[in-house]
């Protein structure tokens, strides 16, 4: 309960909103392109964004992007229109696989981002 | 790692001013308008097919530009003649031009001098501020279509010279048959005639390429005689490292298994 007490909600709601802007937007545009560059931009879009997070938030944020990407994964369920009573064109397997890269990818980046952050820190403290 | 271990500095601001309210008010209407986008208008959602196609294709002007084609070609197989552009078609042309070619770099330029002009003036930017959300939709409509629209259109350029070169070859080579096919009928005119007439009384032997057919713009002809077989071979006059050859049995017809092209004529 303590955890989620000291979450920021507000990066969580910036972090789905820079998902939904950075990541699907550019997907749903790249959809005519070829399949390789999809899904390395499928990964690498999330990489980056949590990187992101974790690297501008002030303080250690690194829950708040994997909650986001969580809120992104629900989203990109709509997709798969079953919520919709049509068929579900992709195996659950597919489903499980994608939500755990996504939670693994971001939370991983966005501690990356906050090492960044914290080098940054010392190198600017260490300046006379 | 614990979450939110470090704590503010008394001289830090305060945590709202990470974000700036119009970058907020961005972030939030993009939101909306690419949820909208993709999973009411596009995926047709809610059946509101206000567009009728696909929304996404004419991002990319290159898409556009391929589907037309397409279209056009088609009608042309079907030996109807390519429709005019509709008003809504130019428009999504216009737009697409737009959006890759003059919006985003803009966004993306100005952006990018908006932040030096920051940097230089020493002004902190640890705060989100719209001008930064508007700097990253242009460096992605940037990097999205214009930067990849170098490549395509060299790419483009190369496959049409291909094409043309592979239309050409292929030309001369037809060309070549026809005349193999010209040859063949001298020679068997030569073997039925008899020798009073000029002929070789049911021989090839003594058949020479009529003046005028051995070398044509086409190719260079020279004939291999037997009494019942005789093989031509072509050297192309315009891509003089293809070659074909045919062998011609004592009925006048081509043997099928003798066909033989080499260089480009692979």
């Amino acid at each position: 309960m303590n955890l989620f007490k000291k979450i920021d909600w507000r990066w969580v709601g910036i972090g789905y909103c820079f998902f939904v802007v950075f990541h699907l937007l550019p997907t749903y545009f790249m959809i005519d392109m070829d399949p390789m560059e999809q899904g390395f931009w499928l990964f690498v879009g999330l990489a980056v964004i949590g990187f992101y997070i974790g690297y501008r938030s002030r303080g250690i944020t690194i829950v708040e992007p994997a909650i986001s990407a969580f809120l992104y994964d629900l989203t990109l369920l709509l997709e798969f229109k079953d919520l919709w009573g049509r068929t579900l064109s992709h195996s659950w397997g597919i489903l499980y696989v994608w939500g755990l890269s996504t939670l693994i990818i971001t939370v991983f980046c966005a501690w990356m981002g906050e090492v960044f952050q914290a080098r940054k820190e010392a190198k600017l403290a260490a300046k006379p | 790692m614990n979450q939110k271990t470090e704590v503010p500095r008394a001289d830090s601001p305060a945590q709202t001013s990470e974000f700036s309210p119009d970058a907020v008010r961005i972030l939030v209407a993009l939101t909306v308008s690419t949820l909208i986008l993709v999973f009411v208008f596009e995926r047709n959602v809610f059946n509101l097919n206000l567009y009728g196609r696909y929304l996404h294709s004419f991002i990319f002007p290159w898409v556009l530009a391929g589907g037309q084609t397409i279209g056009n070609g088609l009608h042309e197989f079907s030996g109807e003649t390519p429709a005019v552009l509709s008003l809504a078609e130019r428009l999504e042309a216009l737009l697409s031009l737009m959006i890759g070619f003059v919006i985003g770099p803009t966004l993306f330029f100005f952006g990018w001098q908006h932040k030096r002009k920051e940097r230089a003036s020493g002004s902190a930017d640890s705060v989100l501020k719209g001008s930064g959300v508007i700097f990253t939709i242009g460096a992605i409509l940037t990097f999205l279509i214009a930067l990849p629209s170098v490549p395509a259109a060299l790419m483009r350029a190369n496959a049409e010279h291909q094409l043309r070169n592979a239309q050409a070859i292929q030309s001369n080579k037809d060309a070549i048959i026809n005349e193999f096919d010209v040859l063949a009928n001298s020679a068997f005119q030569f073997r039925i005639l008899p020798h009073e007439l000029g002929g070789g009384s049911g021989s090839f032997v003594g058949y020479v390429i009529p003046h005028g057919m051995s070398d044509t713009e086409e190719a260079s002809y020279i004939a291999m005689v037997s009494a019942d077989t005789i093989a031509f071979q072509a050297r192309s006059a315009k891509y003089p490292s293809a070659t074909a050859r045919c062998v011609l049995n004592k009925e006048g017809n081509f043997v099928p298994t003798e066909w033989r092209y080499n260089g480009d004529f692979e």
